[in-house]
């Protein structure tokens, strides 16, 4: 992986107890631009670049046969959104998407695993070339793991979170836990940060 | 008293006691349809002295059951199979999302929230203890 320069952006004031503040993400120093991509989900709608400009998103990568880490991330990051619509603008709301890495086995139902977790959730996926853009760009990572006798396999991924800005750049990265609260207080003063970027 | 423990076991299913050994809360999200692998979590408190190893767990209804972790290493999520299990002597182990969990897979029937899944965990010492474990949905707040 290579590294970004990321900036700590702490959470601060949230925990009680003892001074030691959980990081619910990162904000970037300097924001990544996301390049050309296209996905689709199963009722083949494209997913493209074009569709992250002028509103917040929420990019995951995972697989729809993740057991533990993906539903436990996508169930939190459901609460996040919640909490975060509290904060925010109805328009500021961040649109949550997610990237199965594994179109092999999830190419036909990866639109109705989201929709397990939200109805405004959207599920994509699409050929390797078009998931690894995104993933080069966003400094994520998977591998698909030899298959056990079974024939099953599992897939290494990235747990964090890609935040993109209206503007379609990689603005920070949100990591587990997710704790919603902590998370939707994050994220709002991410969108303060990048107001006051522009003027606004 | 065992009357009165035994009627308190039976009110409260999902508090199971073997040996020493209790498991307490055992749950299983409801996963999305086309889901075929499921995950147990679970509390599991050992009033012994002496320390208790699981070493092996079968799901009723589903193909194969394992011991599970998940991990989060240099910001990569993988999973790794766990061959045993210690619980410390008059200490708990928590398998909860995000970390150890009952890896189920290939569900020989559709899994509804509401229903009860049988677990039987099987300890170094080769007792073996049957754990009820309800099936929620996502947002019940285990």
């Amino acid at each position: 992986m290579k590294p970004l320069a990321y900036a700590l952006a702490c959470s601060v004031g949230l925990s009680v107890g003892p001074a030691i503040a959980q990081v619910q993400g990162v904000m970037l120093d300097a924001p990544v631009p996301i390049p050309a991509f296209t996905l689709a989900d199963q009722a083949d709608q494209t997913f493209s670049a074009t569709d992250l400009a002028d509103h917040w998103t929420l990019v995951m990568f995972g697989y729809n046969s993740c057991p533990d880490v993906c539903p436990f991330t996508l169930g939190n990051l459901e609460a996040a959104i919640a909490e975060t619509a509290l904060r925010v603008r109805p328009d500021n709301v961040p649109r949550v998407v997610f990237i199965s890495v594994d179109p092999a086995r999830d190419a036909d139902t990866v639109t109705d695993y989201a929709l397990f977790f939200h109805p405004d959730f959207r599920g994509v996926t699409g050929a390797r070339v078009q998931i690894d853009a995104l993933i080069e760009a966003t400094d994520s990572f998977y591998r698909l793991m030899p298959p056990d006798p079974s024939g099953y396999y599992e897939v290494q991924h990235s747990s964090a979170v890609s935040v993109i800005g209206p503007d379609g750049q990689l603005r920070a990265k949100l990591q587990p836990p997710f704790d919603p609260g902590a998370t939707a207080e994050f994220l709002a003063r991410l969108q303060i940060n990048y107001r006051r970027e522009f003027g606004q | 008293m065992m009357r009165f423990l035994a009627a308190v076991i039976f009110a409260l299913p999902w508090i199971v006691q073997a040996d020493g050994i209790v498991a307490e809360n055992a749950y299983i999200p409801v996963a999305p349809p086309m889901v075929h692998s499921h995950s147990a979590y679970m509390s599991l408190h050992n009033n012994g002295d002496k320390v208790r190893s699981l070493i092996g767990v079968a799901a009723q209804e589903y193909g194969m059951a394992h011991l599970h972790q998940s991990q989060v290493i240099d910001g990569i999520a993988s999973m790794s199979p766990v061959a045993q299990l210690d619980i410390p002597a008059r200490g708990s182990v928590a398998l909860a999302p995000g970390g150890l969990h009952v890896m189920m897979m290939m569900p020989k029937v559709a899994v509804q929230a509401g229903e009860v899944v049988l677990l039987t965990l099987t300890f170094a010492d080769g007792e073996l203890m049957t754990v009820s474990a309800l099936v929620e949905d996502r947002n019940a707040g285990s």
